[in-house]
């Protein structure tokens, strides 16, 4: 016996994490990469909760945040061969672009009539609770609303705006008639401190 | 304000995505010449992963079924690489070639050369294989179904596999690289049930024009090859 067996991974999930590990998704995006079919299944399952979430927090539209999420996800197969797992995990790449593709069909669903910053301000101010709205509570989410509930009342508007919502910083500010720099900073110190809480590394 | 510090707070709004086309420029020159910036880029990027999956909804049952349909009739974007470097596809050296290869070289008593890596072997090797732009790529259908894809840059050489047979009891897949006169082990592929599906392997010493092979061995693995090669790539 050589003991050259299979070298898969036990993929045993840190206690406390309802997901699986990073590497462990980096790890199916490689493969997804070379033209593997079975390796995007896993893929799918382990992220599609997390891409359709945020999908449908920004367009908030059920029928087109499924249309949004397809988009997603066969962009990820088609260009899985771009992913670099040194500038960030695979979750992050896919993120970026799930969140990117959203604000892209909210804005072409826009592009005809102005934002009306009146409305977003009404709407805006109900969005603050989009995490307590999610149907699916995962143990996850307890610790990320811990998190969010740990922030300034400005840093956590400027997060759920810009990250759950999809706006950009200084749309935001209008939002919150709050002066831009204040806005870049607060979402940058918000962001360090739910980092921190959330014990990313 | 310091200019640079200014930029510097643009950070968050950047991995959050809340940036505008011109912001995001400026801000991608500061990071080439911040390295502290990058660090912090992506520990944000990684933080709002948990905020996305701290909100997250399970998709509608449809979802999963359309896209893993969508998938199967999408073709795959590959690596750009300089025009001048493209490697044009060449066709697959013949089959018959390689069989008869195998066949000459079956009898003879090549020293056995494990190329194969470590159990310490890492996603990220093969990842920055499949992820070299100037990375070469080609797939084919094995014999008995399922399909290999060999991704090679520079001398080494990412072997992924999608679908393949499981074997019997007491049989592996086995890699070779294959070059005129020579047929070198390139280590064992899973064994028996464990081979079926999908599996990947890193391969050192590959060359331009080599062929890598595999075939079905006793477990332990064989000195050459014993049976025709269910699947053969050039490299």
């Amino acid at each position: 016996m050589t003991g050259f067996g299979d070298r898969r991974r036990a993929g045993s999930a840190p206690a406390g994490r309802a997901t699986a590990p990073d590497d462990e998704t980096d790890a199916l995006l490689i493969r997804i990469a070379g033209g593997d079919e079975a390796a995007f299944g896993e893929f799918y399952d382990q992220v599609a909760a997390a891409v359709y979430g945020i999908v449908l927090s920004v367009v908030r539209d059920p029928a087109q945040a499924q249309e949004v999420s397809q988009e997603v996800f066969l962009e990820a197969w088609r260009t899985a061969a771009r992913f670099d797992p040194a500038r960030g995990s695979a979750k992050a790449w896919l993120m970026t672009m799930a969140r990117r593709r959203a604000v892209d069909r909210v804005r072409s669903a826009q592009a005809s009539a102005d934002r009306d910053v009146a409305a977003g301000i009404r709407a805006g101010a109900r969005d603050y609770d989009v995490v307590s709205e999610t149907v699916e509570v995962r143990l996850e989410q307890q610790q990320v609303r811990r998190c969010l509930d740990g922030l300034t009342e400005l840093q956590r508007q400027a997060v759920t705006l810009a990250f759950y919502r999809g706006y950009t910083h200084r749309e935001v500010s209008d939002l919150l008639t709050v002066p831009l720099g204040t806005i870049k900073t607060r979402l940058r110190d918000g962001l360090i401190r739910l980092r921190d809480c959330l014990g990313v590394v | 304000m310091d200019p640079s510090a200014d930029v510097h707070m643009l950070s968050g709004a950047y991995a959050a995505g809340a940036v505008d086309d011109v912001e995001r420029a400026a801000f991608e020159r500061h990071l080439q010449v911040c390295a502290d910036c990058t660090d912090e880029v992506r520990a944000l990027r990684e933080t709002l992963v948990r905020l996305a999956e701290g909100a997250a909804v399970t998709p509608p049952q449809g979802l999963r079924l359309h896209v893993l349909d969508q998938i199967r009739a999408t073709a795959q974007d590959r690596r750009q690489v300089p025009s001048a470097a493209v490697p044009r596809p060449q066709a697959p050296r013949t089959p018959w070639l390689v069989a008869a290869a195998f066949a000459l070289l079956a009898a003879g008593a090549g020293s056995l050369a494990w190329n194969q890596h470590s159990a310490a072997e890492s996603a990220q090797q093969l990842a920055a294989v499949v992820a070299d732009p100037a990375a070469r790529r080609v797939t084919g259908t094995a014999t008995d179904g399922g399909d290999v894809t060999l991704v090679r840059a520079g001398g080494r050489a990412a072997v992924l596999t999608s679908a393949l047979p499981g074997l019997p009891a007491g049989r592996a897949y086995q890699l070779w690289i294959v070059r005129p006169g020579a047929i070198t082990s390139a280590g064992l592929g899973p064994a028996e049930r464990a081979a079926a599906g999908s599996w990947s392997r890193l391969v050192d010493g590959v060359r331009a024009g080599d062929v890598v092979a595999i075939s079905v061995e006793p477990s332990g693995g064989s000195q050459q090859p014993t049976s025709t090669p269910i699947v053969t790539l050039q490299a």
